[in-house]
């Protein structure tokens, strides 16, 4: 018998969401020791679950499939191929991660890990369901619990931030239905299963270039193309430490996976006719994003807006649809994932002990928090694309895939390698180098426990800058079938 | 067997460096002999390997897959032939040296262990540089080399200036690097491969000529890859960096911007010197291009080096200005003069800048007066390092110097590019008169050794030259007399070198430079040591102010960072707030007011519902019977 791997990492989180409703108020330390020791095992499985993953292979791996709503012809089918086992590892890690670094919360505890888990659950459900009504309903689950971690454990304009960003979620989850119907009734299957409506959906032209808009469009709010991002920094300024990690680490990868999944995969004309349209604004949001983030001088703004350029990167590799660039834009879904968890998690260490995310409050860093700062460091440099970093094959991948299909839009969208390096580097030099100023005294250096978090995302960027085939590997057989 | 050489070369500071991280850190003697063995276990494997070489055709070239399945694309690997042998060399046996005097010049410092491990990070990114047998490994090396220069200038990074000229130097040199990568995108489609080797091959001609954007291949990646090397080899317009990166300490210096990383640029050009074979004639025009602008940062960045008075930085402007005399030497075709040029420069300015090191480091100061004035004169190991890399330098027979410069002016006489030669020679008269004031200065400010600031440090009586300072002084002298010597003595071995078919070129050209040099360094005399002629700066107030200004081209940085670039960011982020934001709170506030407009219907009072439904049923009546 094999074990059905998949739906047990569904149900570490459910399973701890459920654990969690039993445990009485007050027991903090029964909350987020369930919430870690799912995550613990989560993580486990999806490791276990890469390292059995067949690489050779291009489709789907770890299958599952149980009868659901016969009469919608919708099942409970979930698998995963070279996209899926990447975007699922990314999840457990920042979901681990993520836990840990939320070990600091200390008010209304429970009912954040339920919250908490709840979002993950529908992350990991959104990434390795194979039916397109299951997932939208994991999808939602996935984004609903962000207003109340937001509106209740946040900060700075919590309210307006958290309302913005589920207004502007539901407006493109609004499109994604409209989409998820049109394309339900136009198949010539009538059926939800993805690999049916993939394979014999027999989708005309003309209704894949009216359809396609929508899921572009729709997933891309979530992913925060540009112009559509302007909630994604307000929501990571207001959001909680952890909550940015998850937000930003895999919420915007699911905006990015329902593009590649729901869109290119599903109607891929459509995809190829609106593909100069879609890697313009992706290009825009590279550029622009990298030019606003030096004006800023909120950390989690500046870190915002970069992930605005850097999400951008993984549209325009999307939008191009070489098979270099969509293997570049699954990596850079990866790498930025586990950058930005990164970021988010150090900054949140620093906030947490002088209530300031500003800049100029800071000075000298590096000194005092040794640790965090080279952590934090580390992914500045992966977030300039520096080789030996996990962001750089990503970057390669989808400059060189990119270029045989928009040079001109690839040259334009080059020099955010400057931007970018000209708004960390200041970044970098305010808070962390210099005398000892402002804040800095206040800060003090970090436990083990909770370091270990950040040291383990800053090593696996190092690893997946280091040999970058770990992940290229499962993702480049995908990518080739996906151009045929 | 050269393979596992090669791998043991470049992996040893590598681990190196992992290993001082893990254990290293708050062990200073620990990080020193793990820095120092690795070291010497990278100069072991790359002599012998270059003692190996008998042939110019040596090639030996072993790459594996790294960014995916598939041999032939994206591979990392080693290429061993002379080229990269020399250069690995060099790389290998100027680290030492300078870890080896780091010995003495960090032993104050309470991070020596970071020291020694960024020093071991850059080597490995060096050395992997020199190997690679890919632009794609090239490009991935070149970007480390400036992250371990970015961390070693600042690595007195409390120092606000030391972190601006970290960042500064970072900046610069990556703006130059976007060219690098649009070499890779041209290269990868245009090419389809990023192979050096397969760039090479004779059959590639054609593919170097075809046509894209109004030009062909060749012209548009050798412009691309001349942004990078201006950036990191500091030529017009991206030198402005090097002179700040002296904050960085001294061997620093001496390794990184003086010897190695800001070779890298001139390697590379030997590297892809193919294409003046393969490429069309633009290309070679390109190529031209790029040796003429060379040799105006040559005659620039020297003229700013006569009114510089912290001792480094008359060095750094030195640097530049020999870097653009390589540069002049490949640009133009001669591949051999311009890296044995590269090689002598490597040994005789890292003496120099490893003797301003001992001063500064006995002196507290880096002004030469203040050197002076404390005594430094009275430091007769580094008198004579001063005095035997200055002679190289100026290019006087028989120091290695000569030898060098004088293969490229050789080469433009008999190339009959008399503009060029004419160029190079007053080089010649501006680099002497330069360096042989930093001596002049030395000898004739009297020292006043009680108020050198080695009392402060309680050793007053006298200044005091490190311990382990004297084997890199004493060698690097020794070399920067012989350098010259051993290549014309091993070079055939590694380069194919043309014979003398040119008669006398080589005598007139020796003959003319000496004088040249020679007439510099009198002048220079005159002015600074006998004080018999007034310094011609005093009258050229212009002028001199535009040197000490630095060709304003700090300035012109400011102007396009502060004018140009950060009001774009500003206006953008007033993109952001007013059109971007707005649109959406617009939208949020005219459906908020719709929607109170809808609430205050609710009244929850019968009369108006019923007069409500009246209304919308009469409606519906109208409309039904009006069709």
């Amino acid at each position: 018998m094999t074990i059905p791997i998949l739906s047990l990492i569904i149900l570490c989180p459910a399973i701890g969401v459920v654990l969690l409703f039993f445990v009485p108020e007050g027991k903090e330390k029964i909350v987020r020791g369930i919430a870690l020791a799912v995550s613990i095992i989560a993580a486990f499985l999806s490791v276990w679950m890469y390292l059995a993953y067949d690489r050779a292979a291009a489709g789907f791996q770890f299958i599952e499939q149980y009868a659901w709503m016969p009469g919608l012809n919708s099942t409970y089918h979930v698998a995963v191929d070279g996209v899926g086992m990447t975007l699922v590892l990314l999840n457990a890690i920042v979901m681990l991660t993520g836990v840990i670094t939320s070990f600091s919360i200390d008010f209304r505890v429970k009912e954040y890990f339920i919250l908490f888990l709840l979002l993950v659950t529908g992350v990991f459900g959104s990434f390795i369901c194979m039916d397109f009504l299951l997932f939208f309903i994991f999808f939602e689950i996935a984004v609903l619990p962000m207003y109340l971690l937001i509106g209740i454990w946040g900060s700075t304009n919590r309210e307006y931030a958290a309302l913005k960003l589920t207004i502007m979620l539901l407006a493109g989850s609004g499109l994604v239905f409209v989409g998820l119907i049109m394309t339900y009734f136009a198949s010539d299957v009538r059926t939800f299963d993805f690999i049916t409506l993939r394979d014999s959906g027999g989708f005309s032209p003309s209704f894949q270039n009216i359809v396609y808009p929508l899921m572009f469009l729709g997933f891309g709010t979530l992913a925060a193309v540009f112009p559509f991002h302007n909630w994604s920094p307000d929501g990571h300024v207001a959001a909680p430490t952890a909550v940015s990690m998850l937000h930003a680490g895999v919420l915007m990868k699911l905006g990015a996976y329902g593009v590649l999944r729901y869109g290119i995969e599903l109607f891929p004309q459509g995809a190829v006719h609106w593909g100069p349209v879609a890697a313009t604004m992706a290009a825009g949001g590279v550029v622009y994003g990298a030019l606003v983030a030096a004006q800023q001088t909120d950390l989690k703004y500046m870190i915002g807006y970069s992930s605005v350029s850097h999400m951008g990167l993984v549209m325009f590799g999307l939008a191009a649809g070489t098979p270099l660039a969509i293997n570049g834009a699954v990596y850079q879904m990866f790498s930025h994932g586990i950058m930005t968890a990164l970021f988010f998690s150090a900054v949140g260490f620093f906030y947490e002990q002088t209530h300031s995310r500003n800049i100029n409050e800071y000075g000298g860093l590096a000194r005092k928090v040794p640790w965090v700062a080279t952590c934090f460091i580390i992914a500045g440099l992966a977030g300039v694309g520096l080789p030996g970093l996990a962001g750089f094959p990503a970057e390669f991948m989808i400059f060189m895939g990119g270029f045989e299909r928009f040079p001109v839009l690839t040259l334009i969208a080059v020099p955010s390698l400057v931007f970018g390096a000209f708004y960390m580097l200041r970044v970098l030099q305010k808070v962390f180098f210099g005398p000892e100023a402002g804040f800095t005294p206040k800060v003090h250096d970090i436990g083990i426990f909770s370091g270990s978090a950040r040291v383990l995302l800053a090593g696996l960027i190092i690893l997946f800058g280091i040999a970058p085939r770990l992940l290229s590997d499962l993702i480049a057989p995908y990518a080739m079938e996906l151009l045929k | 067997m050269q393979i596992q050489l090669g791998i043991a070369t470049v992996l040893s500071p590598i681990l190196s460096f992992v290993l001082i991280a893990a254990v290293g850190l708050r062990r200073p003697t620990v990080a020193k002999i793990i820095s120092l063995t690795a070291a010497t276990v990278s100069l072991v494997c790359a002599s012998m390997l270059l003692l190996g070489v008998n042939d110019p055709a040596f090639k030996i070239q072993a790459t594996w897959s790294w960014l995916m399945d598939d041999p032939s694309k994206f591979t990392i690997g080693l290429l061993l032939d002379p080229l990269s042998l020399v250069m690995l060399f060099v790389v290998s046996i100027i680290s030492w040296l300078v870890q080896w005097y780091s010995l003495s010049y960090m032993e104050e410092d309470a991070r020596q262990g970071k020291f020694f491990a960024f020093i071991s990070l850059f080597c490995f990114a060096m050395m992997g540089f020199t190997i690679a047998p890919n632009l794609l490994q090239s490009f991935m090396c070149w970007e480390l080399v400036g992250l371990g220069s970015y961390l070693l200038i600042g690595f007195w990074n409390h120092l606000p200036s030391a972190a601006t000229a970290a960042r500064k130097a970072f900046i610069v040199t990556r703006l130059g690097d976007v060219g690098f990568f649009i070499a890779l995108l041209l290269a990868w489609t245009g090419l389809g491969t990023l192979d050096f080797g397969a760039m090479a091959g004779d059959a590639m001609s054609a593919t170097w000529k075809a046509a894209i954007g109004g030009s062909d291949y060749g012209v548009w990646i050798s412009i691309a890859l001349f942004l990078a090397v201006a950036g990191k080899s500091a030529q017009f317009p991206l030198y402005a960096w090097l002179p700040d990166a002296m904050e960085g300490p001294t061997p620093v210096s001496a390794l990184i911007h003086a010897a190695t990383m800001v070779a890298a640029g001139v390697y590379l050009l030997a590297r892809m010197s193919f294409v003046l074979v393969l490429g069309s004639e633009a290309a070679i025009m390109a190529w031209h291009g790029l040796a003429v602008i060379a040799m105006i940062t040559a005659l620039m960045s020297g003229a700013v080096a006569i009114v510089q008075s912290d001792i480094k930085r008359v060095f750094a402007y030195s640097t530049i200005s020999q870097l653009g005399y390589m540069i002049v030497g490949i640009g133009t075709g001669a591949v051999a003069a311009g890296m044995m040029h590269l090689f002598t420069h490597a040994f005789f300015k890292a003496l120099l800048f490893l003797t301003a090191g001992a001063f500064i480091h006995a002196a507290h100061s880096n002004s030469i007066t203040d050197i002076a004035r404390a005594g430094g004169a009275k430091l007769k190991l580094p008198m004579m390092a001063l005095f035997v890399g200055s002679m190289a330098l100026m290019g006087f027979f028989p120091f290695a110097g000569f030898y060098s410069k004088d293969a490229i002016l050789e080469h433009l006489f008999v190339e009959g590019d008399w503009i060029l030669f004419g160029m190079a020679l007053l080089g010649v008269f501006i680099t002497a008169y330069y360096t042989s004031r930093v001596i002049y200065l030395m000898l004739k400010v009297p020292a006043e050794p009680h108020q050198g600031h080695g009392d402060e440090h309680g050793h007053g009586h006298g200044l005091h030259l490190g311990s382990w300072m004297k084997l890199p002084l004493g060698f690097l002298a020794f070399a920067s007399l012989v350098a010259g010597n051993v290549w014309l003595w091993k070079a055939h071995n590694w380069f194919v070198i043309p014979e003398a078919e040119h008669g006398n070129a080589a005598l007139i050209t020796a003959l003319v430079s000496t004088a040249i040099a020679a007439a510099g360094a009198f002048y220079s005399a005159r002015v600074f040591y006998w004080r018999t002629s007034a310094d011609p700066m005093a009258s050229m107030t212009g002028f001199a102010t535009l040197l000490r200004e630095k060709w304003y081209l700090d300035d012109a940085y400011w102007a396009i960072v502060h004018n140009f670039y950060l009001p774009i960011t500003a206006f953008l982020q007033k993109v952001e707030t007013i059109i971007v934001k707005g649109a959406l709170d617009g939208i949020g506030t005219v459906s908020m007011t719709f929607a109170r407009g809808f609430a205050r219907a609710q009244t929850g009072e019968v009369q108006h519902y019923l007069g409500m439904s009246f209304v919308v049923v009469a409606a519906v009546v109208l409309i039904l019977m009006s069709r």
